[in-house]
């Protein structure tokens, strides 16, 4: 019988090495991110900060602070995001007067800054 | 063979190491459904202001809650205190109002709603989606409080009710403002100016919701003559000043004033 070489053996232990390692770093202890910003957000609460910056404009009409805000989510298209989180709302059964806010404001975007609705 | 078994214990000690390090700093788990509690100090507290924004704004105080709910460590002292920093650095916008009448809401008892009765992990657990009412609920009258609707902001909408002397050495110079809506319900988040000769400076009702939600106040200087305004609300109430207390053994300290307003 053919002895098994030492090197065979550490080859074999690297491999099995590296599936546990792997396994540790993704499943048991995977890195945390703890200090986020608002563009990773989970997409329904990047619609409800859509609908928060829709909510504040329809009463402040501060079109330059609401872009700003909105800037923050990481969209190139504003106006474009607006109105996606509008339809999903629209889908959802949301109020009117919610969709309302979210239109005038995609609308008051698309006009201020392009039909894209892109930032300032 | 003692050898093949440390070539393999090193192999996969290696292993180990290189397969943690690529899943840890080369291809970290990606990560893009974050949650608003996780968000960096600075994001979460302008997360906190558009909550507080679109609460000024819409009213809808069971919507502001279960947002609110998603920061299950947050405590109305620390929407109070975020406040107080706005308030330095954008004056008396809408979030800071908000953001007031939200901590004096968060102070009070608890309101029958879902939000506020579930439990906190489950609070944190909840989705806007899921959780937002399709319609305006009304703030449930038992809870102590009364934001002053946006409509009542002219000039002349409160008017000064009571104007009295303090005489309380645990008081000493401190001018109280306590405003109240035309039904008696304290109004959080009114801001309250003060002007001195050579001077001013303002405050807000409801930062201190353990007096009351519509109580704030202000620390005057012996010998000094104030002039109180409630922005937009009310008309200056001028020629305020410490009055002059004396103990029963004859001693004479500074007292305060206490100014009420009420909606009319």
């Amino acid at each position: 019988m053919k002895r098994i070489s030492p090197a065979l053996f550490a080859v074999c232990g690297l491999a099995f090495g590296v599936l546990l390692g792997l396994w540790y770093g993704w499943r048991v202890s995977p890195v945390r991110y703890v200090n986020t910003t608002p563009d990773l957000l989970r997409q329904d609460y990047r619609d409800d900060y859509v609908l928060m910056v829709a909510e504040a404009y329809a009463a402040d009409h501060d079109l330059g602070h609401a872009a700003q805000q909105l800037s923050r989510l990481g969209a190139r298209e504003m106006g474009a995001e607006v109105r996606d989180t509008a339809a999903r709302y629209a889908a959802a059964g949301y109020a009117e007067a919610d969709l309302r806010k979210l239109y005038g404001l995609a609308a008051d975007l698309e006009q201020a800054f392009g039909s894209a609705g892109g930032g300032p | 063979m003692r050898r093949r078994w440390f070539a393999l214990a090193a192999g996969v000690l290696a292993g180990l190491a290189l397969g943690a390090g690529y899943a840890w700093l080369v291809r970290p788990v990606r990560f893009a459904d974050a949650a608003p509690a996780s968000l960096r100090a600075d994001f979460r507290d302008e997360y906190l202001a558009l909550i507080a924004s679109a609460y000024q704004a819409s009213g809808d105080v069971s919507r502001a809650q279960a947002r609110l709910a998603l920061f299950a460590d947050i405590a109305s002292e620390d929407l109070t205190a975020l406040a107080a920093r706005r308030a330095l650095v954008y004056g008396a916008d809408a979030a800071v109002r908000g953001l007031a009448t939200l901590a004096a809401i968060e102070s009070g008892p608890p309101s029958p709603t879902a939000a506020s009765s579930a439990t906190p992990t489950a609070r944190a657990r909840q989705t806007p989606l899921a959780t937002f009412p399709l319609t305006v609920s009304p703030f449930p009258s038992a809870v102590p409080f009364t934001r002053v609707p946006p409509a009542a902001t002219a000039m002349g909408s409160l008017r000064l009710l009571s104007r009295d002397e303090v005489c309380d050495p645990l008081v000493g110079l401190r001018l109280e403002v306590r405003v109240r809506t035309r039904s008696g319900a304290p109004a959080s988040g009114v801001e309250v100016r003060v002007r001195w000769a050579g001077g001013s400076d303002h405050f807000f009702t409801g930062l201190k919701p353990s007096m009351d939600a519509g109580y704030g106040d202000f620390a005057m200087d012996p010998d000094t003559d104030y002039q109180v305004e409630l922005t937009g609300l009310a008309l200056p109430v001028s020629g305020i000043r410490a009055p002059a207390c004396s103990r029963v053994s004859g001693s004479v300290y500074y007292g305060g004033v206490r100014l009420v307003f009420e909606g009319q």
